[in-house]
Parts: structure tokens; C-alpha cells; sequence
């Protein structure tokens, strides 16, 4: 574009803009660079920033004289926790709410996508920025912390540690934050992000009122046995969700020819997998591995199930490069519920196999559970499908049933304690939840009419049955669909694959 | 260049549920021409224009980019294409430089070259007296501006433009007209969609009429102007001393005389017939039922007339619509799928 041409020659040359622009690396992201040059001029940061120092100052300053000398290091403790903690796990992510949103809904997401910025660079930015705005508070609060070391009895490496799993807690709550805020539903974007904020922040003020600070600062000794591994999961996990939530809000920003689930599924079955030998290599009890596994399991599944369907030829031809193998795959990675329900069989599965590979365990209760929570992530799924053609939501929808599943078995279980007929639950069996409680009921049943301890494996059977039958039912609807993922397959096979 | 057109459409279709949003449209634009895209709103140009931008994607049909599939080849037709869409949100805290450096930046330009295509479209948009305004603070036609910039920076072959100039000033009308004659004059492609017929047909080397989600006219402005008139009558411009509602009274009671449109002194009427001897007969009608006539001229067919005349036409199913070709074969045809 010749400049000339644009405009009558000006009759004095226009400034340069030499020597501008240079704030920030060319290495650095777009999009972090954006965000880091609105973020840091906003009024939000600067204001948590300001009231975070004016208020440790402050309240540092009447803690310690009014504070017995003796307990002066606690005091300060508690203090820079309480106000860092509500800072950073509370404040900062909540900013994430209408980060993508907000770009949605002014089309600039569009305007984004069509320059050589990939969806995950531009939801990796938005997440970057918060969290460096957050070490800056980190950074911050490192004045005060020199100041408690010189009031004595400080448990320096416990301290340091505790202050960087508030700070990776925030990195995730972020995370979440953020990942959401590309969703349409107001509920997963606004209400759950606000109810998990609303929660920390009891959770911060409950632990730092009830005196449990010192007992967390007591677990980051590490001394307790176990208490590393401990700490290993939690961190493995909280990555996982963190990295599971940025990866839901870029399947919802990029365009519909790029396939975002397929690497998604096929990390979900990895860290199933990786877990399911951590936990075998480890001899960890049944008790601890198989709840994460239901965790890790948990989102994986919804998303799956409650997928849109956009197969396009950009998504499929990769799969179709590897013939047979290729087109097997894509039944299982194809982004959509379709193959998302076929995902969710060969996950669970994989799961409840690395349950069994590990160390064994004789408590049905725990068998009984886990298959009941692995029904209860596959019901709502069925629930959709049923309804499937008035949902605009799924993912929302898939939630409120989940909700209300859970909210029913606690009614079904208040009725029959109240009324104290038991045997009425097993008329509610198929609801998976339920299941828990059954044991429970075959135990009193036992207590009134039987002598010796009574069989779980009747209840196991029914949760297996269960589980299975709403399994059977999705991939029924799955392979119904078959023929729809063969024509667009057959579709990109009969067009060229380069342009002219 | 390729030798294939810079944007080509065939038997386009696009089903939203029940609305066809775009049904069965086909044109080609050749490479440097400007092609006003005209409809009504909810006519399928925002949907049109969101397939050739990659942005949407068909339900049935072809759309090429200089040749580029943009279903198949959504990342090259990217790199070959600048998109102002119809609204945009700009951005808090962010200057007009910064906000052209995030997208130079985005675009994959560093360094030297970044500030360079920064100082480039910043001086062709005439934006370098508002580099450190907030771009949230801009005015419509400034805010048009950035965006044409931010269009520009990677040097687009062919743009495509939604409405720029909705919600203009006249004068930043008349600057945004300039800007995309001087860009077809460098043998860019510009696709352009507005509402305002005049300004189209005057920058336009050819236009698109849709309506329905079809095409209804593809040719230059003047053909369309001089197309027959469905009516098979002349257009006048009358204009009276006095209450300029007379005229309107006048045309209810006289058969062979309609009126078009009110005046502020009159009102313009058509004729029912191309004889000047008849025109010479109505007006001496008029003057003898008291109207003080103080002008009294032929008119030319404008756009706007030649557009609502053909969509009369294709209401009371006297225009044929073209016919979509039969079904080629489509590059892309998705499935019904239940979601």
C-alpha cells in the first residue's frame, strides 16, 4: 500500500513512531501484551494493589501492639494471609469473569482469530495476565513477609510453601474464571465462578478465625507421612482442572474448523492412565486413587457428552490420512457428542481399570461409589439426549440435572429416614446416586429381619446394571448417528485436499 | 495473482433452523473491481460476508477466495482477506497506536517491520493526530477508520467491508469513500455492503442486489438505473406555492398520475406513460385545478427507485429471480446433526 497515493503529500512529514512501542518484547504474546497494557492502567488492580498494601500496613501495625509479644508472629502471619489470600484466590480471579465474554460479545473475537493468533494464545493471555498481576502481589507482600520473620518462630519453608499453593490456587480459580467466561450460559460464566469466590472467601475467613492456619502451616512442613504425595495430587489435579477449564474456552472461542477436543480427550485418557500406574507404582490405597480417578473422570465426561456438533473437512481429513485406524479413531476424538459418548465408555473403563490395577481392597462401599458416581456423571447425559432438540445449552443443562439428581437423592434419603420405610429406596435404585445409600438400607433391612452381616454385592450388581444400561443408551444414540460423521468423511475424501 | 476471481460464489446456501439465511446465491468478482453488496437487513449479506471471511460456514455450496476453498483452507483465505465487520467493540485503556500494534503483533509482524505497517495504515487512515487517543473514546467515523487500519496492516489482496459506513457523519462518509477509491485504485478487491445506494453506485464498479437470501441483480450501477421501469412511466419533480400537501390531494383524485414520494414543496409523481405530450396535458390539469406550479421537471430514475421497483416486481411475482444452477458438486454439504 503506497502511502502517497492515499492522501495529498502532507505538507510536513508525520511524526515517527520510532522509539514508541518498544514497552514490551516482541517474544512476549499479543494478547499478554494487550492485556498487560489495559490490565496494569485498570482500576481494579490498582486498587487491590493500593488497599492491599494500605491495609497490611495498617492492620500490621495495630496487630503487633495489641498483640502479646509471644504470639506477635502468629498475629502477622494471620494477617498477611487473610488479606493476601482474599486478594489473590478471591479478587484476582473473579476478574477473569468477562474476560472472553466481553470479547465475544464486542466481535473482536472474530477480528482475533483472523490474524495468526491461535484460540490458545489469545485464552493463554488473558489467563497470563491476571496471573502475573498476582505475582505482582506476590512481590508485594515480600516486604511484610521480612517483617514477620523478625518476630520470630516462623516456619520459613512452610510459609513460603503455603503462599505459592495461594498463589497456584489462584492460577487455577483463574483458570476456571477465565475457561468459563467464553461460555454463552450466564450461570456457567457469572453464577458458579461467584458461588466458588463466595466459598473461598467463607473457606479464608473460616480458616484464619477457627485457628487452622497453623495446622495448614504444620501440613507444608511436610513432615507428615504421605503428606507429599498429598501434595503431589492436589497440585496434578488443580493443573489439570486449570488446564481443562482454559481448554473448554477455547474449543468455545476458535473457529468452528479447528478441532480443540480431540488433543483434549486424549490428554483427559493420558492423565487417567498416568494416574491409574502412579497409583499402582505407589501401592496407593483404593481409597485415595479411586476418588481422583472419578475426579479427573468428571469433567472430561460432561464436556464430552454435552458437545456441539460441527464435523468440517478441516477436522476430519487429519484423522483420514490414516485410513481404517484413522477413521476408527475419529469415532472415539471427532469433536461432538456422538464420539464424545463413545469417549466417555472408553474413559470409563480405562478408569475403573486403573482402579482394579492398583492395590486391592475389600471394601465394597468404595466399589459401590465409585461405579455409582461413574453413573451418576453418565445420567444427566442420557437425561440431555432425551431432550436433546429443546436444550440450547447442553453443558449447563447437563449441570442442572447433575443438581438435580443429587437434590432428589437427598429427599429420597430424608423420606425414608423420616418415615423410616427403607425398602422404598430400591424403587429409586436407577438414579445413581441413590446407590451410596443402599448399603446403608441393606444394613438396616439386615439389623430387622436377618441374622449376620448383610451381602453389598446385590447393591454393586444393580450399580453395575445401571451404569451399564446408561452407557448402552448413549452409545446407542451415538452409533445411530454413525452414518452422519460417513457422509462428511466421504464428503472430504471426494474433495481436493490443497488448494489449486 | 491468481487467475481464478478474487471472490467467487456458487449456489451458496445457508439454513439457520428453519431460516434460509442465504439460498442458493452465486456471483464472481473479479480481482481490483469494487462490488457493492445491496439488500435489505436480514437479506443474507452479513451471513454471505461471514462465510467469505471464514468466519461462518455453509450449509451447502462453494465459496472461493482468489481460488482458496474457504471451508477446506480457512488458514490461507486468512492471509489473503482484511474484515471490517459491521459493529465492533474497542477496547478500554488502549490507544489508538496500541491497539493497531496488538493486531501488527498478532498479525505476526516484529520489530522494525511491526512499527513500520504501524506508521503505514496509521498515516493512510490519517490516524497519527489520534495515536494516544483511548480507541474507546473515538468518535464512529474515527472508530471506522481504526478499523479499516487494523483491516490493512497485514496488506489484504481483497477486503470485505459490512456496513462501514452505517451511523457516519457525512463528512466521514466522504473520507471513507476516498479511502476505498484510493484502495480499489491500488488493485485491492473491495466487497462492500451498505444501505445507501447513492454512495454505493457512485464507488462501486459493480452491484449486488440481494433479497430473500438471493440475488436479484448483479451488474453496474447504470444498468440497473436505466432498467425498465415496471410502471412503463416517467418520473416528475413537482414542486407548489402554498400547502405542498396539495399535490398529493391532486394525484388521489387524477387516475394515471401516483405519487411517489412528498416533498418539502411538493412531491415527486410518476406519470403513467413515456409521452411528453402527456406530461405537457397533466400539467395544464393542474394548473387548471388552481395548483400554483412554481416547477415542474423531469426526473431521472435514482438507485433507491430502481431497487424498490424490483423488489415490487419480485413481490407480485412479475420478476423472474434467477434460477439456481442445479446442484454442482458442493464442496462442502454437512449433515443434519441433532446437537
Amino acid at each position: 500500500m503506497s502511502t502517497a497515493a492515499a492522501t495529498p503529500a502532507p505538507p510536513v512529514k508525520p511524526p515517527s513512531l520510532a522509539g514508541t512501542l518498544d514497552d514490551f518484547s516482541d517474544r512476549l504474546s499479543p494478547m499478554l501484551v494487550k492485556e498487560l497494557r489495559q490490565g496494569l492502567r485498570g482500576k481494579t488492580f490498582v486498587i487491590v494493589f493500593l488497599t492491599l498494601q494500605a491495609l497490611l500496613t495498617f492492620v500490621l501495625l495495630i496487630a503487633v501492639s495489641a498483640a502479646p509479644s509471644t504470639d506477635a508472629g502468629h498475629v502477622v502471619s494471620s494477617v498477611i494471609f487473610f488479606f493476601y489470600s482474599l486478594a489473590v484466590l478471591v479478587v484476582q480471579p473473579l476478574r477473569g469473569i468477562g474476560s472472553l465474554h466481553h470479547e465475544i460479545r464486542g466481535n473482536t473475537i472474530d477480528l482475533m482469530v483472523l490474524t495468526r493468533m491461535s484460540s490458545w494464545r489469545i485464552a493463554l493471555g488473558k489467563w497470563v495476565a491476571i496471573v502475573s498481576q498476582s505475582g505482582l502481589l506476590l512481590a508485594a507482600i515480600a516486604p511484610y513477609l521480612i517483617l514477620r520473620y523478625f518476630f520470630g518462630r516462623m516456619e520459613l519453608f512452610a510459609e513460603l510453601l503455603l503462599l505459592a499453593l495461594i498463589f497456584a490456587g489462584s492460577a487455577v480459580f483463574t483458570a476456571i474464571t477465565v475457561g468459563l467466561s467464553a461460555m454463552p450460559s450466564i450461570f456457567l460464566r457469572g453464577l458458579l465462578p461467584l458461588f466458588l469466590g463466595v466459598f473461598l472467601a467463607w473457606g479464608i475467613c473460616a480458616v484464619l478465625t477457627e485457628g487452622e492456619l497453623k495446622e495448614m502451616i504444620g501440613f507444608c512442613t511436610l513432615q507428615d507421612p504421605g503428606s507429599a504425595w498429598a501434595l503431589l495430587a492436589g497440585v496434578l489435579t488443580a493443573a489439570y482442572a486449570a488446564w481443562l477449564a482454559l481448554a473448554l474456552g477455547v474449543s468455545a472461542i476458535a473457529p468452528r474448523a479447528e478441532n480443540h477436543s480431540s488433543i483434549r480427550r486424549l490428554i483427559s485418557l493420558a492423565a487417567v492412565v498416568l494416574l491409574g500406574l502412579l497409583g499402582m507404582a505407589g501401592k496407593f490405597d483404593r481409597e485415595a486413587t479411586g476418588p481422583l480417578l472419578v475426579l479427573f473422570c468428571a469433567p472430561a465426561v460432561a464436556i464430552a457428552l454435552t458437545e456441539p456438533l460441527t464435523l468440517m473437512p478441516p477436522i476430519v481429513r487429519p484423522f483420514l490420512r490414516y485410513g481404517l485406524v484413522g477413521r476408527l479413531a475419529g469415532r472415539i476424538l471427532y469433536p461432538g457428542w456422538i464420539s464424545g459418548a463413545v469417549f466417555s465408555a472408553v474413559l470409563v473403563v480405562v478408569a475403573i481399570g486403573a482402579v482394579l490395577i492398583g492395590k486391592d481392597s475389600a471394601d465394597e462401599r468404595l466399589h459401590i461409589s465409585l461405579v455409582a458416581a461413574l453413573g451418576t456423571l453418565l445420567f444427566p447425559g442420557v437425561v440431555l439426549r432425551l431432550f436433546s432438540r429443546k436444550v440450547q445449552n447442553p453443558l449447563p443443562f447437563y449441570i442442572f440435572i447433575l443438581v438435580v439428581t443429587l437434590a432428589i437423592t437427598v429427599g429420597i434419603m430424608i423420606a425414608a429416614i423420616q418415615t423410616d420405610n427403607h425398602p422404598f429406596v430400591w424403587y429409586f435404585s436407577w438414579i445413581p446416586p441413590v446407590q451410596v445409600f443402599l448399603p446403608d438400607v441393606l444394613r438396616d433391612q439386615a439389623g430387622h429381619s436377618a441374622t449376620g452381616p448383610p451381602d453389598y454385592s446385590l447393591v454393586l450388581k444393580v450399580a453395575i446394571g445401571t451404569a451399564a444400561g446408561y452407557l448402552a443408551i448413549l452409545l446407542a444414540y451415538a452409533f445411530r448417528n454413525f452414518p452422519a460423521i460417513r457422509e462428511v468423511e466421504e464428503e472430504t475424501t471426494n474433495t481436493p485436499v490443497g488448494p489449486p | 495473482m491468481s487467475a481464478a476471481p478474487a471472490i467467487k460464489v456458487h449456489n451458496l446456501y445457508r439454513y439457520f433452523g428453519q431460516l434460509k439465511a442465504v439460498n442458493g446465491i452465486s456471483f464472481e468478482i473479479p480481482h481490483g473491481s469494487v462490488c457493492g453488496f445491496v439488500g435489505a437487513n436480514g437479506a443474507g449479506k452479513t451471513t454471505t460476508m461471514r462465510i467469505l471471511a471464514s468466519l461462518d460456514y455453509p450449509t451447502m455450496g462453494v465459496a472461493e477466495i482468489c481460488g482458496i476453498n474457504v471451508v477446506h483452507h480457512p488458514e490461507e483465505v486468512r492471509r489473503l482477506i482484511g474484515w471490517m465487520p459491521d459493529h465492533f467493540g474497542n477496547y478500554e485503556h488502549m490507544t489508538v497506536v496500541e491497539y493497531l500494534d496488538f493486531y501488527a503483533r498478532a498479525f505476526g509482524y516484529s520489530g522494525k517491520e511491526r512499527k513500520t505497517r504501524v506508521q503505514e495504515v496509521m498515516e493512510f487512515t490519517d490516524l497519527i493526530p489520534l495515536a494516544d487517543r483511548f480507541s474507546n473514546k473515538l468518535s464512529k467515523g474515527m472508530t471506522q477508520r481504526l478499523c479499516l487500519g487494523r483491516a490493512l496492516l497485514h496488506d489484504p489482496q481483497v477486503l470485505i467491508m459490512d456496513e462501514p459506513a452505517a451511523g457516519l457523519d457525512p463528512k466521514a462518509r466522504v473520507e471513507l469513500k476516498h479511502l476505498i477509491r484510493v484502495l480499489a485504485q491500488e488493485g485491492k478487491t473491495i466487497f462492500i455492503s451498505s444501505h445507501i445506494l447513492s454512495e454505493l453506485g457512485e464507488m462501486c464498479d459493480s452491484l449486488l442486489f440481494v433479497n430473500g437470501g438471493r440475488i436479484v441483480h448483479h451488474g453496474d450501477a447504470e444498468t440497473l438505473r436505466q432498467g425498465t421501469d415496471s410502471h412503463g412511466g416517467m418520473l416528475y419533480d413537482v414542486q407548489v406555492l402554498g400547502d405542498p400537501a396539495a399535490v398529493s390531494d391532486w394525484c388521489v383524485i387524477n387516475p394515471h398520475v401516483e405519487l411517489v414520494e412528498s416533498r418539502k414543496a411538493g412531491g415527486r409523481i410518476r406519470i403513467e406513460s413515456t409521452d411528453p405530450a402527456r406530461a405537457a396535458e397533466i400539467l395544464a390539469r393542474m394548473v387548471k385545478d388552481g395548483l400554483k406550479i412554481t416547477e415542474f421537471h423531469k426526473e431521472q430514475r435514482n438507485l433507491e427507485d430502481a431497487f424498490i421497483d424490483m423488489l415490487g416486481r419480485i413481490d407480485r411475482g412479475e420478476g423472474a429471480l434467477p434460477t439456481p444452477v442445479k446442484k454442482p458438486e458442493p464442496a462442502f454439504t454437512p449433515p443434519e446433526f441433532p446437537n
